[in-house]
């Protein structure tokens, strides 16, 4: 659960998509890094989670490498924003 | 009739009291007990439908380490923060299912399983000093390490 952080939309709406497709426990671990602001490691962390079941056996799955880019976008881009506003 | 002067009298019954609490303070139990402490990852479980992890990568991992302390939760060296540790029950193919998109076949969970909040993750209690932990994607068997002896 996301409690501490206040979320961007797209944010939101990429955890939605997220949550939508590997479960609410499943997404657990993205949570807990969105919520301790490690906005770099969410962005890192969302991309990994491209595997898939296929016939008994976990394969990486084209379609949602894609998926993943698109939902890890907005975390990138705030992590970035805020390296830059450090500088 | 006394056998001890007024000063000798409070000087043993503060002792007595002192005691008594300690004793009392020691008697009671943690109510954390059982997932407080070091855990090792010992059998690779069921994938969620989505994992992080290939087969084998998720393989690896077994022979690592889970911390659990009230002051925050490490797993395979990445740390998470202070738990909650809140328990709840839950049927645990319905839980697994919606919760992981999982399936609960492979886990050997019972039929009402305690889960618990270790922040990152849950450990789902399975028998005396063994959890079943997700992590990665992954669901894992996990055993409790031996305490040091001192």
């Amino acid at each position: 659960m996301v409690r501490l952080q206040k979320l961007q939309q797209d944010q939101f709406d990429a955890l939605v998509s997220l949550t939508y497709n590997a479960g609410v426990h499943g997404t657990g671990n993205v949570y807990s890094l969105v919520d301790t602001g490690r906005l770099a490691e969410t962005a890192r962390q969302i991309r990994t989670m491209a595997s898939a079941r296929v016939n008994g056996q976990s394969v990486v799955a084209r379609g949602l490498i894609s998926r993943r880019a698109e939902e890890s976008a907005p975390f990138d881009a705030a992590a970035k924003s805020a390296a830059m506003a450090k500088k | 009739m006394s056998f001890l002067p007024i000063v000798g009298r409070l000087a043993v019954m503060t002792t007595l009291s002192a005691f008594v609490a300690h004793t009392a303070h020691a008697k009671k139990p943690d109510k954390d007990a059982d997932i407080l402490g070091t855990w090792t990852l010992t059998k690779v479980l069921d994938p969620a439908d989505i994992a992080s992890l290939t087969d084998q990568q998720a393989a690896a991992l077994v022979g690592t380490v889970l911390i659990v302390r009230r002051d925050g939760v490490v797993i395979n060296g990445e740390p998470c923060r202070a738990p909650e540790l809140t328990r709840r029950r839950h049927d645990a193919a319905k839980y697994v299912r919606e919760g992981y998109h999982a399936r609960v076949g492979g886990l050997g969970l019972p039929d009402i399983v305690t889960v618990i909040d270790l922040d990152c993750t849950e450990a789902f209690f399975k028998e005396r000093e063994k959890i079943v932990v997700f992590w990665q994607g992954y669901f894992y068997d996990a055993v409790r390490q031996p305490q040091a002896k001192r």
